[in-house]
């Protein structure tokens, strides 16, 4: 696929509203992808789905391979947006749209790279492509593994701006929930205001874990809902609900596990009622040592000229389902901003090095793994079917 | 009781209004509607005038409850439901009255008027006045002060709307968002520092609505977050004290403030006839002497008040208004009535000559 062909291409992906509800949308992406590989002879596209949330993977041959050597993996879901944030556009060396950086475009071109080497490589390579990172991944990548797909080393397209992370904060998603009694608003004092309750503890939390100010690898807050059911205003509220998505590196002691977790919400308000913790997920960490990890970061040297500088990522991302598994995985991603945000690009300049670096690392790989078991590598062709 | 007339609800509080429109028609009062947008207000009167020397005023329209507090259930001499105090049963009080007084009709000189946005937006009465609806001597208006103690003085009220504009952003990188929720989290914490009490004779902060971030994502910093704030004050002058005192805090936070409803403090004469009259006529049906009583909440009487009109405002026993036990007595809920009419008896009644007169030139 041309740089050309690759704008035109996830333009159209990127015009597909592909958020968390919009459930033929997630088809339609997911499709989008599927077809452009089903391309390809001799490539077997295994569908999974569950609750109406779509997956392939991808490899050559009609039988999966119990353990695959490589495993790329990417998703097309999105957060919401403006409409227009759905009519992607090229300005400026950039291309702009819901979900281009995370991470529709990097999809494309994992998508096109695996196509490209699948057939024709010793190496067992799989794509895997998911639809609900977005939302915790357990109907996508943790589906897929429940479902035994396995790999020696996997690489996730998050958006990286061109660094190799090998480490990610954990994830913790928590929704609790305050419990009041109604009164009349100017009688305040015989009621129990639960709005007031949620926002003290909102407060503390943010006191506990001060949001900084620049790019910190430290536990984060984000206070992501606050609501209530009453709308009279001369009502004092009887119920509140806070949502709160934590994000923490591994060395935190509040987010050892679950159990820790509640005991720092009951020691703020002992009258808390934890709902749901639906994410709790371990931070990533994959020692510099790891001799895939090695190849990458030689292959990014090859194609940069520099030398490869590992990162740790502030997000947590499907990467957490693969490392509860034992299985490394690394994310790398293009260049852009805006993230979930307004105004959310890729810049074109860094397609050309990310696709190349990826071939590189598969060259690399390949060779590495034909002196093990004496085979060697073709180029193969795009061949339509 | 059994119509859920919740605030906002125009089609259900009209149809009340029907309800309520029919029984005063059979009886002889002269009907008028009044909408203004889908807000209907009733005025019935004795006489086709749009300024009776007395009006009893209420409001339909009910703060939102569980669909089983619709239903009036009785138990130790009580009767429960939303809406049984604030106030259906000073309505139906009204109405028992007029049937009472049923073929004499045309010798009381009063009106009833009901709004249905008292318990929200409150633009009613203020309409009503504005268009010229309003009684030339009393208001009565069953809306406020527990156990038939008449209100002396009344706090102020500031409803004010507190809105907050961010920017999105990823959960894991909230320094790159400007977080709404975080916003409002802080200028919320800070205000409340302006309450340090939470009792009956001080300035008090009730935080009745928040809403900020998406319903299922989590992981995106909020862009929008608004919290509406009921404010009541001891005077107007704490009043313009906690509005400026709010104002800065909320510039620190860049939150926009929007008053939405605003009454003054007032404070009743209550050596006034009409409110003497009422007092005697409390006493007379329950024995209980109305020594005048400061109430905490706010009701219309604030728009008749400040247009130099009396206002007397009181409730039946009964309690818990806008909670989930909102009472009445059922003695207390029997005597709304009869102390209706011994008061339009004795301050409503139309001078026979003036009957006379008004026959002949009709108004």
């Amino acid at each position: 696929m041309t740089q050309e062909q690759l704008i035109e291409k996830t333009k159209e992906l990127v015009a597909i509203e592909s958020t968390v509800h919009n459930k033929p949308a997630l088809h339609d992406a997911v499709n989008l992808v599927a077809d452009y590989v089903a391309q390809y002879e001799g490539i077997t596209i295994e569908r999974f789905e569950k609750d109406d949330t779509p997956s392939f993977l991808a490899y050559a041959g009609p039988k999966r391979p119990e353990m695959f050597d490589l495993l790329f993996n990417a998703h097309v879901d999105v957060v919401p947006g403006h409409p227009e944030d759905f009519s992607p556009r090229v300005e400026d060396g950039k291309l702009y749209g819901r979900g281009v950086y995370d991470m529709k475009m990097a999809a494309l071109i994992m998508a096109d790279v695996f196509c490209q080497t699948a057939g024709t490589s010793p190496v067992a390579i799989g794509l895997q492509i998911v639809s609900d990172e977005e939302v915790g991944g357990y109907n996508g990548v943790r589906y897929q593994l429940d479902r035994g797909v396995r790999a020696k080393f996997t690489i996730t397209g998050e958006m990286t701006d061109l660094e190799i992370c090998n480490e990610a904060r954990g994830l913790c998603w928590v929704e609790v929930a305050f419990t009041g009694v109604r009164a009349h608003g100017g009688h305040a004092w015989e009621g129990d205001n639960a709005v007031t309750k949620a926002a003290h503890f909102a407060q503390a939390v943010l006191q506990k874990f001060p949001l900084p100010k620049k790019r910190e690898w430290t536990t984060t807050a984000n206070i992501a809902a606050l609501t209530t059911s009453n709308e009279t205003y001369n009502q004092v509220p009887k119920e509140a609900t806070l949502k709160i998505d934590f994000r923490f590196p591994a060395e935190e002691p509040v987010f050892t596990n679950r159990e820790t977790v509640e005991a720092f919400i009951k020691s703020i308000d002992p009258t808390a009622e934890i709902v749901a913790m639906p994410v709790f997920e371990q931070a990533v960490h994959v020692p510099k040592v790891n001799p895939d990890l090695k190849k990458f970061m030689r292959a990014f040297t090859n194609v940069t000229g520099t030398d490869a500088i590992l990162s740790h990522r502030h997000a947590g991302s499907d990467a957490r389902h693969f490392a509860t598994k034992g299985i490394p995985c690394i994310e790398f991603g293009l260049s852009g901003k805006h993230l979930h945000g307004d105004n959310e690009h890729v810049n074109l300049e860094s397609v050309g090095p990310y696709r190349a670096v990826l071939e590189s690392f598969l060259h690399e790989y390949t060779i590495s793994s034909s002196k093990t078991r004496g085979h060697t590598n073709g180029h193969r062709a795009p061949i339509s079917k | 009781m059994a119509i859920p007339t919740v605030t906002g609800h125009q089609l259900v509080n009209n149809e009340a209004l029907d309800f309520i429109e029919d029984y005063l028609a059979e009886r002889g009062l002269h009907i008028y509607r009044a909408r203004h947008d889908d807000f209907g207000v009733l005025l019935a009167t004795t006489r086709p005038t749009k300024t009776p020397k007395v009006l009893l005023v209420g409001h339909i329209d009910v703060v939102a409850a569980p669909a089983h507090q619709f239903t009036v259930r009785e138990k130790d001499d009580k009767l429960y439901g939303r809406g049984v105090l604030d106030m259906k049963s000073g309505i139906a009080g009204y109405m028992v009255a007029v049937d009472q007084l049923a073929g004499y009709i045309a010798d009381y000189d009063f009106g009833i008027m009901i709004t249905i946005d008292e318990e929200g937006r409150n633009l009613g009465v203020q309409k009503m006045i504005a268009d010229g609806y309003y009684p030339t001597e009393a208001a009565i208006l069953l809306d406020g002060a527990y156990d038939w103690q008449i209100e002396a003085a009344a706090k102020a009220a500031w409803c004010v709307t507190a809105k907050v504009k961010g920017t999105n952003g990823h959960g894991s990188r909230p320094w790159q968002a400007d977080s709404a929720s975080m916003r409002m989290i802080g200028f919320l914490h800070e205000l409340q520092q302006l309450f340090p009490e939470n009792a009956p004779n001080t300035n008090t902060l009730n935080i009745s609505y928040i809403g900020t971030g998406a319903k299922e994502v989590l992981n995106q910093v909020p862009n929008f977050a608004q919290a509406t704030l009921d404010i009541r004050l001891i005077s107007n002058a704490a009043c313009d004290d906690i509005k400026q005192a709010a104002g800065k805090i909320a510039k620190k936070y860049d939150v926009e403030l929007i008053t939405a409803v605003e009454f003054k403090a007032i404070e009743h004469d209550m050596t006034n006839p009409h409110m003497t009259a009422f007092a005697r006529h409390i006493k007379k049906q329950t024995r209980v002497t109305s020594k005048g009583d400061i109430w905490y909440a706010v009701s219309d009487a604030a728009r008749y008040v400040e247009r130099g009109i009396a206002c007397i405002v009181t409730y039946p026993k009964g309690g818990g208004h806008h909670s989930d036990d909102e009472w009445i007595d059922t003695q207390s809920l029997d005597d709304i009535a009869p102390i209706i009419t011994g008061y339009l008896h004795e301050m409503a009644k139309v001078p026979q000559r003036a009957l006379v007169e008004s026959q002949i030139q009709p108004r």
